[in-house]
């Protein structure tokens, strides 16, 4: 939910209670995983290469599973395992393929405070930060078909490694009527990755983020914005991410958007295991014009 | 008030979006270009990238897409192109027959035009037959390339020899190959009993030496290619260059232009006499 509120770390004294969570999340498409995992873990050879050039035209895979502990004041959460993985083929007159395959591990703390002295009863200020510790394994390159033939794959497609790590501090606000109103402001992306990388920029920028839920007679309404990458997009249409939500009961309905994708998605379950399932209609990611469906389902089991 | 209000607030997003009209950058025109592509719509594609290329003759990408766009258009398949030449181009197996001398005679040998036994010989001649007969195995699986569709052929040539990319030499000595293999098909061999009296009675001598300049110029060009992208033949491919470039000068050198009438007198001459010797019609 894009009001900054899900993933920031001043609004964790928000939290009800206590959880444990173990998360899991798998794209369609999942059979590039394989090819994915050859990228980036196995020898590769020609005919491999030539492979990649019979697949379609836009091809994408994500996977992601975690655990996730979340208090009033801490959150702690572990991924040892997010795969990303797309490829693109253009011109079939001259084809050149353009493949990102990704696999990150991450390990990432979390804190929040009120700041009581700028508190009131209907109003509470709130301070947070988030560490991360990363490790990447990835692969990002485009080469023709000619290419794939007449070089080496190991010069074609090199496997490079980063580790990273980042501080995100954050302040909120929330302001309780008969509406909750939330605002953040926070600064992303403090520290570095070595060695750097280009696929990674992992600017230092501010993030912006507004939320807004209103009760319903039946239910309750949750709509939020934030403005990312605030000094360093290119346009307001790039920093942009939208979402609402809908919430009865156990189920929740969601939906989003930003400059590459529109999605929506139902969650379902009961307070120890929650499953959903999303829709995602997405740009192709790789600067092209074609557009693609996604559908990933994710399941949560809460302790 | 709230109209201006309302178009204030208009203005201000228009001034974030940056949405003043934009004229089409060459990154975009590129972008459409290949989108045309991933369509099939070639021509459309040719189009605007020919018009492109007119205010922005140095962009080789450009070059390159129109290219490309040109070569689908003559029918000819990259996929295709790819197994003709795979193993010619890129596992190399004429570089045993070549390297070795015809059965157990010395390497020295490959270049005798007589051996010293009539056994020699013969295995001499065997040995050149099986290049010729791999020759032919591999022109056999080459695609081929309908003669109104040359032109296009020879502008994406054209293009493709102005870009200094590596990776597309292998590309352009594959459509060469396949240009040539049709040439020769279409302008030689069809329809002509070769090394017969009425093939050489209707012959042109004229045509011919142009036909071979043609072939010579691509030629020479494939042959500077495959020096690039095969240093390691460079030598060789250094003395066949020499030698295709001497052809092309004695072929230059047989014109010679009676002033008066503008017919070249050099083969013209030689034509005359074949045709006088062969008791032409």
């Amino acid at each position: 939910m894009p009001d900054g509120t899900v993933c920031n770390p001043a609004f964790l004294p928000e939290a009800a209670q206590g959880a444990l969570l173990i998360r899991l999340y798998l794209g369609n498409g999942y059979a590039a995983f394989s090819t994915a995992q050859q990228l980036l873990y196995e020898p590769i050879s020609k005919e491999f290469l030539r492979s990649l050039f019979e697949k379609k035209n836009v091809t994408s895979v994500e996977a992601n599973t975690g655990m996730v502990f979340t208090s009033k004041y801490l959150q702690g959460e572990f991924s040892p395992y997010r795969m990303q993985y797309v490829s693109e083929i253009r011109n079939p007159n001259y084809p050149v393929v353009a493949i990102h395959a990704a696999v990150e591990r991450r390990l990432q703390f979390s804190g929040g405070l009120p700041v009581e002295f700028l508190s009131s009863e209907t109003d509470s200020v709130t301070v947070g930060a988030r560490a991360r510790l990363l490790n990447r394994r990835f692969v990002h390159s485009a080469f023709s078909l000619v290419q794939a033939l007449s070089e080496r794959p190991n010069t074609l497609i090199p496997v490079k490694t980063q580790t990273a790590v980042f501080l995100d501090p954050f302040v909120g606000w929330v302001h309780r009527s008969e509406w909750t109103y939330r605002l953040s402001l926070g600064v992303v992306n403090v520290g570095s990755g070595h060695p750097s990388a280009a696929e990674y920029p992992d600017t230092t920028d501010l993030q912006l983020g507004a939320g807004l839920e209103i009760p319903l007679p039946v239910g309750r309404v949750r709509v939020g914005l934030d403005l990312a990458d605030v000094t360093t997009a290119s346009s307001l249409d790039s920093r942009v991410r939208l979402g609402a939500g809908y919430r009865l009961a156990n189920m929740e309905l969601m939906a989003g958007y930003n400059i590459n994708s529109v999605s929506a998605g139902v969650t379902m379950g009961s307070q120890l295991i929650r499953a959903g399932i999303a829709y995602e209609f997405s740009r192709a990611d790789y600067e092209g014009e074609s557009f693609e469906s996604k559908i990933a389902t994710e399941l949560s089991v809460h302790f | 008030m709230r109209v201006l209000a309302a178009a204030l607030l208009v203005a201000l997003l228009c001034l974030l979006q940056g949405c003043a009209k934009a004229e089409k950058t060459p990154k975009s025109v590129v972008s459409e270009a290949y989108s045309l592509l991933d369509k099939g719509q070639r021509s459309k594609a040719i189009l605007l990238l020919e018009s492109h290329l007119l205010s922005n003759p140095s962009d080789d990408e450009g070059k390159q897409l129109l290219a490309s766009a040109y070569v689908g258009d003559a029918g000819l398949d990259v996929y295709t192109l790819h197994d003709a030449f795979d193993d010619v181009l890129f596992k190399d197996p004429f570089k045993d027959l070549l390297r070795k001398g015809p059965g157990d005679l010395p390497s020295a040998w490959k270049a005798a035009p007589v051996g010293q036994t009539i056994g020699d010989t013969f295995l001499w001649i065997d040995h050149y037959l099986a290049i010729i007969r791999e020759t032919a195995k591999f022109l056999a699986r080459l695609p081929d390339l309908a003669e109104s569709k040359w032109p296009n052929v020879d502008r994406a040539l054209e293009l493709l020899d102005s870009v200094e990319r590596r990776d597309l030499v292998h590309y352009r000595i594959m459509v060469r190959v396949v240009y040539l293999k049709s040439f020769v098909r279409e302008k030689i061999l069809k329809f002509r009993p070769v090394t017969t009296q009425e093939w050489l009675c209707t012959l042109e001598t004229n045509d011919v030496r142009d036909s071979l300049r043609w072939m010579l110029g691509h030629l020479i060009k494939a042959s500077e290619d495959l020096s690039i992208v095969r240093p390691s033949s460079a030598s060789g491919l250094a003395s066949l260059y020499g030698k295709m470039t001497a052809v092309d000068e004695a072929l230059q050198a047989g014109i010679g232009v009676d002033e008066a009438s503008g017919v070249r007198t050099g083969m013209h001459e030689a034509e005359r006499e074949l045709r006088k010797l062969l008791g032409c019609g």
